[in-house]
């Protein structure tokens, strides 16, 4: 996966630092053996309702670096083509332990939340869903706001990257992750959102040279949505605090990388009405993956991916429920040249836990005991990027 | 040990030390603006990863050569990547908001001047052609 030509331009004169320009677009295609709808909308019929594309810019000046990107994606029925500020920043960094970002800044979380839409820099045409689900982009990209950041050197023992953050996420009812939260029961949010998020990574790179692992957590407070139960009456749900958590280890040796990483969502809803501690959600996931550069231009992948989402609603035990999938992929991906290439993916799915059964729309109709429990995805898509 | 054998082994030395030196070998080398700088194999670790933006001051500039074995191998050593894995952690990096993109150029030649005329900019090019630059680490 070599370098990509970038652009470099000066309007402020050739003594002041240039602007860098770098973008990407990428157009997939998504197909789901079975009548199965899941990620890119009638993906069942085969969907090219999957690409994203972003442009940025950044000037870096001594201690000082500012840059944005604008980012666009249709994801089956989200994102639906719009530009948005995908991140937007101004960096200090005072020292190599200490340093200061502030804006729309990317979210640290596990491995590869940061780098979501990237294929160049990686097999993989969808990382790992029990993880990094793709629906809940908007939700899990970046936050507005402000973290802290840093190296610390330790000598023999390696070092440590730490991160720490507090800020907001803006969220559209028309979002994944409006579906996603609203997935025990299929009527419409129409509003959500949340008082604040804050969390924060802390990875070892370790005296092993190659091996990192680290620890991530993340916390939405106040996190809530009014839900329209029937044409004349909505009620609110929401939690006190969302808490998530996900360890890593990643290990680069030669021309292979292996990954692990495994997580866990957990919160206590009340329901308007119903008092507090009226649902408990508890979800487990995770996956291990490993990934080869066979030549100069050609890499395979594979992953093993899975995800259990606990729901318990005390006082009406019948709407319990337990939805697992598991995901076995395999993955290849071709370099042309150091600005295009193209992946092919075939994933094994066993369950259906993932998927929505939203109120319209292409997952509209997907209860839980009409769905596939075992099915096929293939994946295709080309990426260009500069 | 008799006179003739030491004098012609101390011959042999002082000429392989000077075959040494003339020898290239890869090197670290900056902008003489940088002069006065040394990096130990933490710093070098540091500057290369991103870790460490500037060098006293200045913004680091790093520079990447297209299928250059100099560089390959002191990527290697230093941060047990290859020029590819190096650049991919890069765009990485650049593409999120996470550090300044490196420059890439085809040649050491290229590089040199590129190195030479950018404050910060710093290069693994092959130690006989540090003319004008910093050296700030070997090997």
């Amino acid at each position: 996966m070599g370098s990509a030509q970038a652009f470099e331009f000066q309007p402020f004169g050739t003594n002041l630092p240039p602007v860098d320009l770098h973008g990407f677009a990428s157009q997939g295609y998504i197909y789901n053996s079975g009548h199965n709808n899941y990620l890119g909308g009638y993906s069942s019929d085969g969907s090219p309702d999957f690409r994203e594309y972003g442009i940025n810019a950044s000037v870096a000046y001594n201690k000082w670096r500012v840059g944005a990107q604008f980012f666009g994606q249709k994801l089956g029925p989200y994102g639906d083509d719009q530009i948005k500020l995908d991140w937007g920043n101004v960096d200090y960094q005072a020292t190599q332990w200490f340093g200061v970002r502030a804006g729309r800044v990317k979210t640290p979380r596990g491995l590869y939340n940061e780098t979501l839409d990237l294929d160049s820099t990686r097999t993989f045409a969808l990382l790992p869903q029990s993880v990094y689900d793709a629906r809940l982009r908007d939700f899990n990209s970046s936050f507005d706001g402000g973290m802290i950041y840093g190296n610390i050197e330790m000598k023999k023992l390696g070092s440590l990257d730490y991160r720490a953050y507090v800020g907001s996420i803006s969220l559209s009812p028309l979002s994944g992750a409006s579906d996603y939260f609203n997935n025990d029961i299929p009527y419409p949010n129409t509003k959500i959102g949340m008082d604040a998020t804050y969390g924060g990574s802390l990875f070892w790179n370790t005296p092993v040279q190659g091996l990192k692992v680290g620890y991530s957590v993340q916390m939405f407070n106040n996190f809530n949505a009014l839900r329209t139960v029937s044409p004349t009456s909505s009620l609110w749900r929401g939690t006190s605090l969302y808490l998530r958590q996900t360890i890593s280890a990643e290990y680069t040796r030669d021309k292979w990388v292996f990954a692990a990483e495994a997580g866990r969502d957990s919160a206590n809803y009340w329901v308007q009405g119903f008092g507090n501690d009226f649902q408990n959600y508890d979800s487990y996931y995770g996956y291990v993956s490993a990934t080869r550069q066979i030549t100069d231009k050609f890499s395979l992948g594979t992953y093993f991916s899975y995800s259990d989402q606990m729901e318990k609603c005390p006082p009406y035990a019948p709407f319990n429920t337990d939805d697992r999938q598991g995901d076995l992929a395999l993955a290849g991906c071709y370099n042309f040249t150091s600005y295009l290439l193209a992946k092919l993916e075939i994933h094994y799915m066993n369950g259906s836990g993932m998927l929505f059964n939203t109120p319209t729309g292409a997952t509209a109709n997907q209860p839980r005991n009409t769905r596939d429990n075992s099915w096929a995805m293939i994946v295709a898509k080309v990426t260009l990027s500069f | 040990m008799n006179p003739t054998i030491h004098s012609f082994t101390m011959a042999a030395a002082v000429l392989l030390a000077s075959a040494a030196m003339l020898q290239a070998e890869p090197a670290l080398l900056g902008n003489k603006g940088l002069t006065g700088q040394a990096l130990d194999a933490d710093s070098i670790k540091a500057v290369l990863l991103g870790k460490k933006a500037t060098i006293g001051d200045t913004r680091v500039v790093i520079v990447i050569i297209k299928g250059s074995e100099s560089q390959e191998a002191f990527l290697e050593g230093h941060i047990g990547m290859s020029t590819d894995q190096f650049n991919t952690y890069w765009r990485r990096l650049y593409m999120t908001g996470g550090g300044s993109a490196p420059k890439n150029v085809d040649t050491e030649d290229e590089a040199s001047k590129v190195v030479a005329s950018t404050p910060g900019a710093i290069a693994v090019i092959d130690s006989a052609k540090a003319d004008g630059l910093t050296v700030l680490a070997s090997k």
